[in-house]
């Protein structure tokens, strides 16, 4: 017996040069390229995952990155039913857009599943964020996955994670 | 007809109109990548003049289903929006992992609602080429910067903190002489005291006379003016100050330096020396044309910077000279930035920046622009204007946006702005005197209390001499004894204190300090107090009030009223090192005794070093002295500190008991706190009151005393005395 299939949207959004693409690339395809290759626009990928009763196929919206020419589009947004805000943990800079970015996403999604990702992890000796303002996103409900594009590590979590919250 | 067919196919357009029924139909020829997309959704081919229902175009372009909602507004207007809307680029992948850059618009064309799906892949190669390299460059730039700000904001801080412990400056730490960011250290005119020798190699100054002989401070300061107007008065106003600018080096060639000020100021309040950290920033700007580009945007906010915001004002100037054409520039200032940085550290106060600059460009229209100056300062170029009013409804909307609250570190906060703006025909301005102008109506909109705007008149030219003079005639009101002190009583009103007294016959009062001008007769606190704050003068007549109120107590008592005595504490007072010794000393010269002293202090002292303030604070209370939080509710308020202060009353702030009893918000915040504080076995005052329905609401929550008109104003110490013999 086929499982039924549900479509759900799915943005990643985050600063430039964080390893976006790379993440979904990395769960979509299982490709990782260390070039930096940006991203304009947005670029849609599909990947189906099995759930406990159902198929899910997740419309991957990878969003150009926030930076001094962009900032996010809040229309890409538009009908999203989960979104991963991704930031580079090497990069405080990077830190500092996570709030903000999620009162974008909460202005046009007030009630949607959020995830976190704090990517290149593979470079965890040049991090340079402080642990406990992470538990605080995942104390407001915002979990948080270290993850590396590179080794693939946390990465099929986050995304089956935020899509089983989306369910 | 086909001519034009081919001219589209050839430029990758793919026309639809939006039929009566929601469907679309292809009005010109469809290209093979259309059909390809198509296929790929499992839909049937389109050929010209057939329709497609909206549900399967946007299977087929996922991004148009996003974009239908903005694209709805644009075919509701009635006549062509422009060029039309755009969705935003996305690309496509088929099933050969062949890229399409499409990029979806709408618009209304004779009537008809258009919606166009471009093919933009034969120009994305050199679109993403062009954002690539800028992308890379200012990922390295992002390190440079970040890196730089850093080490010039630490120096600075180093020096400041040096400087406090020293009391002359005949040499700087080792680690400041060999410093790379280059710093001189003046007096307020300007005359050199020391500097480094990373000065030296920027202005490649072989004698260092010349360093002297320079006059460096006025050089920077006429120099920045150029792009920063309002640096006299930042500086005059004894703030800080940082920005980036031009400067000519010992060759007259030209040099980029980021230069930041920092005023350190001696024990009486006034501006005792400069310290000027700068750092040499040519060699970044001729590093990459496209530097240029990635500099012209602020890190943080995302926004234009000055440098861009000069450009963009500046050619939209050159482009119109002698036009009719009005143009308005909107100076916004946030209130109490400094505040928030200092309670909640620098990258809470970026993110409340951040914050604001979206809110800022969501309230603008397309063809308008905004700028971050920088600091906590932003700009809005407004073009085309018909009529002031135009400004003052933005004004408007912009207070509203920025109000909205926010979270920051987990505070519930909101911020205010200041707002300046000025509107004048190109041919009768330049940009300068636009800036200089919409700069002094946001500084008359601050003086006027804050979070409102202001439309720049004449009038304000003469109100910041005004302002200087009346920094100096504070700075000698104490001694030329024009202060003088007032009281207000506080009304016991629970039934077992009773009236006037309270708890065995205890007279409670506030002193309020009044301003006896020569000139202009009695001017009330919010007249001078915000003045005497940014000045650092606080301290002195925050210190004169303390004694006198305790002079006068002693006084008072000694005349048969047995008073407690509340006196308004300022966190600048609070927090200076001898206030303790301070208090202590007034405490025992006057003879006052402490545990009739009530200390009224603001709940914005403890974000910073909350620590140190509660033990300062245990130290007070272990002298028997009471300490009472003011204005309870108006600004950070959290319950999570209020438990852990040694605080024995909490006074509600005026502006809830002032829409008591009919707004549901009021009362739900002022019913909690009265119930909150009882539990805590605190007291609680509600102040401004005024009428007989506030009162009668507060009693019933059973509030503990009244403060406001309703019962008495404020009076002096011999109208209180009459009061008590009335009274008994």
């Amino acid at each position: 017996m086929t499982m039924p299939r549900i479509s759900k949207k799915v943005c990643m959004v985050g600063p430039f040069a964080v390893g976006k693409t790379s993440l979904v690339r990395r769960f979509v395809e299982s490709i990782f390229s260390d070039k930096y290759h940006t991203t304009i626009g947005v670029k849609i990928s599909k990947k189906v995952i099995d759930l406990d009763e159902a198929q899910m196929q997740l419309m991957l919206w990878d969003i150009e990155g926030v930076d001094v020419f962009t900032d996010l589009r809040p229309s890409y947004l538009r009908g999203a039913a989960g979104v991963m805000i991704a930031v580079d943990g090497t990069r405080p800079a990077t830190f500092k857009q996570i709030d903000r970015l999620i009162e974008l996403v909460n202005q046009q999604l007030p009630d949607v599943p959020k995830v976190l990702l704090v990517n290149k992890f593979d470079l965890k000796s040049e991090w340079k964020l402080e642990e406990q303002a992470l538990e605080e996103y995942a104390s407001r409900g915002i979990p948080v996955f270290r993850t590396s594009a590179k080794t693939g590590e946390a990465v099929e979590e986050a995304f089956e994670t935020l899509a089983k919250s989306i369910v | 007809m086909a001519l034009l067919q081919g001219v589209l196919e050839r430029l990758g357009v793919v026309v639809f109109e939006r039929t009566d029924q929601g469907d679309f139909r292809l009005c010109s020829r469809p290209p093979r990548w259309l059909n390809v997309l198509t296929r790929q959704v499992g839909a049937a081919e389109l050929a010209s003049g057939e329709t497609i229902s909206l549900d399967t175009l946007c299977d087929v372009f996922p991004v148009v289903d996003s974009f239908m909602h903005d694209a709805a507004a644009v075919w509701a207007q009635n006549d062509s929006f422009d060029s039309g809307l755009r969705s935003g680029l996305w690309t496509d992948i088929d099933e050969n992992a062949n890229e399409y850059n499409l990029e979806a618009r709408a618009m209304r064309l004779d009537g008809a609602a258009v919606l166009l799906i471009e093919n933009l892949s034969d120009t994305f190669s050199d679109r993403h080429q062009v954002y690539q390299k800028a992308r890379d460059i200012a990922l390295i730039n992002e390190k440079l910067v970040s890196e730089l700000n850093y080490r010039q904001r630490k120096l600075q801080s180093e020096i400041v903190r040096h400087l406090a412990c020293e009391s002359t400056v005949n040499e700087l730490p080792e680690a400041v002489e060999r410093n790379t960011s280059a710093v001189l250290v003046c007096l307020p005119d300007g005359h050199v005291e020391v500097y480094n020798k990373a000065l030296i190699d920027i202005y490649e100054m072989k004698v260092e006379d010349q360093i002297v002989r320079a006059s460096l401070l006025d050089k920077w300061i006429s120099e920045a003016e150029q792009n920063y107007p309002e640096i006299h008065r930042v500086l005059r106003s004894g703030a800080y100050w940082e920005g980036e600018f031009k400067t000519k080096g010992s060759r007259n060639e030209d040099k980029w330096i980021r230069l930041s000020i920092g005023p350190v100021k001696d024990s009486e309040g006034s501006i005792a020396h400069y310290v000027c950290v700068a750092n040499d920033l040519t060699d970044y700007q001729r590093s990459s044309e496209d530097w240029h580009r990635v500099a012209e945007y602020d890190f943080n906010t995302h926004l234009p910077n000055r440098r861009q915001f000069w450009k963009h004002i500046s050619s939209a100037f050159e482009a119109n000279a002698g036009a009719e054409e009005m143009v308005g520039l909107l100076y916004i200032d946030i209130d109490y930035f400094k505040r928030i940085n200092d309670d909640f550290g620098q990258m809470a106060g970026d993110f409340l920046l951040s914050t604001i600059a979206s809110r800022i460009s969501r309230n603008i229209k397309y063809r308008d622009f905004v700028a971050h100056l920088g600091g906590d300062e932003f700009a809005i170029v407004l073009r085309f204007l018909d009529s002031e009013e135009v400004t003052a409804n933005l004004s408007d909307r912009l207070l509203n946006s920025i109000s909205e609250p926010l979270s920051l570190d987990g505070h519930p906060i909101s911020v205010t702005a200041s707002i300046g703006c000025a509107v004048e025909r190109i041919k009768d301005t330049d940009p300068r005197s636009l800036l200089r102008k919409a700069d002094l109506a946001m500084y008359a909109a601050k003086e006027l209390g804050r979070s409102q705007a202001r439309m720049y008149s004449k009038a304000m030219e003469d109100h910041l001499p005004m302002r200087r003079q009346r920094e100096h005639e504070l700075s000698e009101a104490i001694e030329r004894q024009q202060f003088v002190l007032e009281f207000q009583p506080q009304v016991a009103i629970r039934s077992e204190k009773g009236g006037n007294k309270c708890r065995g016959n205890v007279f409670r009062v506030e002193a309020l300090i009044r301003w006896m001008h020569p000139d202009k007769g009695m001017i009330a606190p919010s007249g001078f107090i915000a003045i005497a704050e940014e000045s650092g003068s606080i301290v002195h007549i925050g210190k004169w009030v303390l004694s006198e109120a305790c002079e006068q107590g002693v006084r008072m008592m000694r005349e048969g009223v047995d008073l407690n005595m509340a006196v308004n504490i300022s966190p600048k007072q609070l927090r200076h090192p001898d206030f303790y010794n301070c208090l202590t000393t007034v405490l025992e010269s006057s003879g006052f005794p402490p545990e009739r002293l009530e200390l009224e202090i603001t709940e914005s002292n403890f974000l910073k070093e909350m620590e140190a303030m509660i033990a300062l604070l245990g130290r007070i209370r272990e002298r028997g002295i009471m300490i009472a939080l003011d204005d309870f509710g108006s600004g950070f308020s959290s319950l999570n500190y209020l438990k852990r202060l040694p605080v024995n009353c909490i006074k509600i702030d005026r502006s809830f008991v002032r829409d008591l009893p009919n707004d549901i918000e009021s009362k739900a915040i002022t019913t909690s706190v009265i119930h909150l504080a009882h539990q805590l076995d605190m007291e609680v005052i509600a102040e401004g009151v005024e009428t007989r329905q506030q009162m009668d609401f507060l009693k019933k929550q059973q509030v503990d005393y009244i403060q406001g008109f309703y019962f008495h104003r404020p009076m002096s110490a011999d109208k209180i005395l009459a009061l008590m013999r009335e009274d008994s």
